[in-house]
């Protein structure tokens, strides 16, 4: 089983890490978690102190956006994950 | 209507299908709000002016700093310290002083923000979340299009909104990054060109609008990724306001 996760460009270039990362399963915060635990930066940026995930973080699955509940929804074979940041620059 | 220097001036435009000289008035007769006038206001203004929108209202509380030159377009090194709307307004009058250009240097506030908006189509190129949730609750409260563009760094994120169609800016956003963070001044210019494109697409009824969908742009790997968005039934600005089937409540 493979799920592949994309990292937006604004948080790769806050967290030095590269653009697409391969899981080989469990839920959209269980990527997240994984692949900070080889960029530890990465949680700077997605997490607090106290290890809750940031209400910026946004997660899209399959091109659509998952809500708060659907983020430990176990994934399926070929899922594709994207995670971004909420920005609000102009 | 349309004269003869508008015929010359827009000439290019009008021939592509669907535009012409009625694509043109319609333009003519559009009442823009450009709600900050930094790195993305710069080039929505810019291009929407070029095009012959016939009212543009330009809102920014700031004054111009050498820190904004690299990728506020509009703004030139003489602008220093000058009002950003004042330093925009002659900007788009020397480009086009066939439209009308107003310049109101206020700060957005709960209190000022229907006033300042009006019935205008509203741009948000602003720099923050409170301000561009002011300006939503406007578009969702008297039925405005709203065209929603975000940059930082490399990344920008474009959705065009059409209250009770697609989902708002508080359906979208529930939380932003914040801090000192990086913008290149290419982002909001490509970001801005395509906010602009769409305000047209819309006045002119081209195409298909950038509804229900947000286009994230990624510089880095220079790609562009299209996400489905969906309206939020919690939503405390638009939930209430209309129903999920699309009409008013
Ligand atoms: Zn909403």
């Amino acid at each position: 089983m493979s799920i592949l996760v994309r990292i937006s460009p604004l948080l790769r270039s806050l967290a030095n890490c590269q653009e697409l990362h391969t899981v080989s399963s469990g839920s959209p915060l269980d990527c997240l978690l994984d692949i900070a635990g080889n960029h530890p930066a990465l949680r700077k940026w997605t997490h607090d102190k106290e290890g809750g995930l940031l209400r910026q973080v946004q997660f899209y699955v399959n091109g659509q956006k998952m809500e708060a509940e659907e983020l430990e929804r176990p994934l399926k074979d070929g899922d594709e994950v994207f995670i971004l940041l909420g920005i609000s620059g102009g | 209507m349309i004269d003869n220097q508008d015929l010359t001036r827009y000439r290019r435009q009008m021939m592509l299908p669907g535009w012409g000289p009625e694509g043109q008035e319609r333009l003519k007769q559009a009442r823009v709000v450009i709600a900050g006038v930094g790195g993305l206001g710069s080039p929505v203004g810019l291009y929407l002016a070029a095009a012959g929108i016939g009212h543009i209202r330009l809102l920014d509380g700031d004054k111009v700093e050498l820190s904004n030159l690299h990728r506020q377009i509009v703004h030139s090194m003489c602008d220093i310290d000058r009002w950003k709307v004042e330093s925009a307004r002659d900007r788009l009058q020397a480009l086009n002083p066939e439209i009308e250009v107003e310049a109101l240097g206020s700060m957005i506030t709960a209190d000022n923000v229907f006033d300042l908006v009006g019935d205008y189509a509203i741009v948000d190129a602003m720099d923050n979340l409170q301000a561009r949730q002011l300006l939503n609750r406007v578009a969702v409260k008297r039925g405005l299009p709203y065209f929603h563009g975000a940059v930082y760094g490399m990344e920008g994120r474009i959705t065009t909104i059409i209250p009770g169609e697609t989902p708002c800016v508080s359906c979208l956003y529930t939380d932003v990054v914040s801090g000192d963070l990086p913008v290149v001044g290419t982002t909001p210019a490509v970001i801005g060109c395509l906010q602009a494109t769409e305000v047209l697409k819309y006045f002119l009824g081209l195409g298909d609008l950038l509804t229900g969908r947000q286009l994230i742009y990624d510089g880095l790997a220079l790609r562009f990724h299209e996400v489905k968005v969906k309206r939020d039934p919690k939503c405390l600005e638009c939930a209430s306001k209309y129903s999920f089937s699309g009409g008013p409540v």
